[in-house]
């Protein structure tokens, strides 16, 4: 009896206390990353890397904690499922992101971003009070060992297209505005490059997350598409990045056509993750 | 739901719903009583009737006087002759996509003209794709070997 009131769902406050400490952290991690980039200090950089660092590790603990507890409680699925756990994952895979793209490019200003928008997801996801942390049990025709491969591979997708957004962004007003601090930030064309670097990355791994849905779609519901309001909107996202990429590398287009349409792709995103929750109800609506 | 013609008139009757138990009512079936000519009567019908015994609708007295349950399993069967062609598809757009968007087909010519007083270093290059960034980085490394 005890053992069953530890671990009702309601009681479960460890994985989610890990996640309210690790939401702090990412915003101090976003702070120190901006006072690197305007202070040009690569001491302070490194400090950053570290802050955001340790608040990875305490998420990756926090994700595998509710794990484990979703095994004792006999629900028994990977945490990639409810509304909380999309918003928990979604961070997550922002700063693996991150990581990449710090050690590719080892500008502050991407951990800036990263960081930034992680602490607000996770913000959202443990502050809020409206998202409901409770483990929930998945229905049988959805436990497959592709929701692991589908779900990692669309969320670090939306990863990827959530830093070419802010490099669309901060391509514009590095293009457009001219001042000491803009000084101080890498030339419009860097931001040019990281957003169509990451939005190739993005594109194949949203390729990969498509297919694996359409895959996994095919073994719980007989059919690999099906015209679901997620669905479609993925395949909207999809094509939208894949216009993108097809102006870049065939028509040559670069620069601020180029910075909006990788900002027009984050709002589809953005419709795709949330606007089929909240406004469209289809088998995706996982709130 | 079955429509059952009711005897010796045009008039039919379809259990529309079925109800185990109608907010701690009982079982409840919703009737809907249908003749040619009138408006449908829709209405509910209690197995545990307490106060009167039936339901009286358009000259008819309705009973629900018991149900059964019954089992039944629904099994799908499909076949798939071509999924291997599928997957086929799924791994040769992977793999295209990787070549693609991950690599660059791109071809650089160096010509070294000997002559008097140190000659002359002539370059040049082709890319399939990407040509604005390749130039970039092409500009990048030619300030570095000429200011070496």
């Amino acid at each position: 009896m005890r053992h069953a009131e530890r671990y009702s769902p309601r009681e479960t406050m460890d994985d989610t206390f890990l996640i309210s400490i690790a939401t702090f952290v990412y915003f101090a991690s976003a702070l120190v990353f901006l006072i690197a980039v305007v202070s040009r200090s690569r001491g302070v950089q490194r400090a950053a890397t570290v802050i955001v660092a340790a608040g990875f590790v305490i998420q990756t603990v926090s994700i595998d904690i509710r794990w484990v507890l979703s095994y004792r409680l006999g629900i028994g699925h990977a945490p990639l499922s409810n509304f909380y756990e999309s918003l928990v994952f979604f961070s997550w895979s922002l700063i693996v992101v991150l990581f990449f793209a710090q050690k590719r490019y080892g500008n502050g200003l991407i951990g800036a971003i990263l960081s930034f928008f992680s602490f607000i997801l996770l913000a959202s996801a443990s502050l809020s009070g409206s998202v409901d942390t409770r483990i929930q049990p998945l229905i049988p025709a959805l436990q497959s060992n592709w929701l692991i491969s589908h779900v990692i591979s669309a969320f670090l997708a939306y990863a990827c297209f959530a830093l070419s957004f802010g490099a669309g962004t901060l391509y514009l007003l590095t293009a457009k505005i001219r001042g000491r601090l803009v000084s101080r930030l890498p030339s419009p064309v860097f931001f040019d490059e990281l957003a169509y670097r990451s939005i190739s990355v993005g594109f194949l791994l949203l390729t990969f997350g498509i297919i694996t849905g359409a895959v996994w779609a095919d073994t719980a519901w007989g059919r690999y598409w099906g015209w679901d309001p997620k669905e479609t909107w993925s395949l909207i996202t999809w094509m939208l990045y894949g216009a993108y990429l097809h102006a870049r590398l065939v028509r040559g287009w670069t620069g601020a056509a180029m910075a909006v349409i990788s900002i027009a792709g984050f709002f589809a995103v953005i419709f795709t993750y949330l606007g089929v929750n909240y406004i469209l109800s289809g088998l995706h609506s996982y709130m | 739901m079955k429509k059952a013609s009711l005897t010796d008139t045009v008039a039919s009757f379809v259990v529309a719903r079925f109800v185990p138990d109608f907010q701690g009512r009982g079982p409840a079936l919703l009737g809907v009583l249908i003749r040619p000519g009138e408006e449908h009567d829709i209405f509910w019908i209690f197995r545990d009737n307490k106060g009167h015994k039936a339901e009286q609708h358009g000259g008819y007295i309705f009973d629900f006087q018991d149900f059964d349950t019954r089992f039944y399993t629904g099994i799908q069967v499909g076949s798939d002759p071509g999924l291997p062609l599928v997957w086929t598809g799924f791994i040769m757009i992977l793999i295209g996509f990787t070549l693609s968007l991950l690599g660059t087909h791109r071809r650089i010519w160096v010509r070294i003209i000997p002559g008097q007083g140190g000659g002359e270093i002539l370059i040049a290059v082709d890319a399939g794709k990407n040509r604005k960034g390749f130039e970039e980085r092409l500009d990048e490394a030619c300030r570095k070997i000429f200011t070496a």
